[in-house]
């Protein structure tokens, strides 16, 4: 049985252990969303949930892999037993950030294999995204966070914004970034 | 058309009925295409599941609407677009009797020819 402590984990543990064993069972999955922006910004931000979108067109091996570290299916939902705090989404092919589908993620080395996950500026303009078109002020905050931690490409981001109809989005998230 | 290319008849009433009112919950959709909620829940779920609905909940009730992050939301909209355009008037009123528009409490509806 695995050592791995459920009943405490933080999301980047989660992250980490589930997305390492799913790769090393062929599943390519990459971490999104609001946990990405707890990863980023070191438990600043607390998600309850990780979203994962998968890197491919069918979802072989994903049930059977998280079946065996003992998770159950809900719905669209995946949840362990021993695990209260946190649970597992999976989304379907293509991973995309409104209309860019064109997504590089960033890679993290653990036990042997890659791992996925936004990139620090896509998991702003993919925060970004829901303030746009869900008028989530919570996620321009997050946007704002995540942004004041790492790098991020300013310029990618505007022309990501315009694209997508939200110039005084971004216009705004500047205005926070500077405070 | 719209049925040839999603699949069935519902679903494609069902993304016509989001496409008209932007956002719906289950039970007018339901009453509109006078079918039984059940059926409909089913599918606004498998369309939420594959990421094309979003929805939420408004006080007691679940509103879908097309999901504006998904990168087929505009190409979908554009292929129902084509069937929406071309539906006459008058059966646009009777296949999206549900009314969305603001109505004041208390104020009587009066439905034609009744």
């Amino acid at each position: 049985m695995s050592s791995f402590n459920f009943k405490s984990c933080t999301i980047e543990q989660l992250w980490k252990y589930v997305a390492t064993h799913l790769a090393k069972n062929d599943v390519d999955v990459i971490l999104v969303g609001g946990a990405v922006v707890s990863i980023y910004t070191e438990g600043a931000y607390i998600s309850g949930d990780l979203d994962f979108v998968l890197n491919d067109l069918t979802r072989t091996n994903l049930n059977t892999a998280l079946e065996s570290l003992g998770f159950n299916q809900s719905g669209r939902h995946f949840i362990h037993p021993d695990c209260k705090h946190l649970y597992l989404e999976f989304c379907p092919f293509p991973v995309s950030i409104g209309d860019d589908c064109t997504i590089v993620p960033a890679e993290v080395s653990n036990d042997g294999v890659k791992i996925k996950i936004f990139n620090p500026t896509d998991s702003v303009r993919d925060r970004l995204a829901s303030y746009i078109h869900f008028k989530a002020k919570e996620c321009i905050d997050q946007a704002v966070m995540v942004a004041k931690r790492h790098p991020v490409d300013l310029s990618k981001i505007k022309k990501w914004c315009v694209q997508e109809s939200g110039e005084l989005a971004f216009e705004e998230f500047i205005q926070r970034l500077k405070q | 058309m719209l049925e040839t290319i999603f699949g069935n008849k519902t679903v494609a009433n069902v993304l016509l009925n989001i496409y008209h009112y932007e956002s719906i919950h289950a039970r007018a959709i339901a009453r509109n295409m006078g079918k039984v909620h059940g059926g409909i829940v089913n599918q606004l779920d498998r369309l939420e599941a594959g990421g094309l609905l979003v929805s939420k909940e408004i006080g007691r009730t679940r509103v879908y609407s097309f999901n504006p992050k998904s990168p087929y939301s505009k190409y979908v909209k554009e292929i129902i677009k084509i069937t929406y355009d071309a539906l006459p008037v008058k059966l646009k009123e009777k296949i999206f009797a549900e009314r969305s528009r603001p109505r004041a409490k208390g104020k009587p509806v009066i439905k034609p020819n009744e």
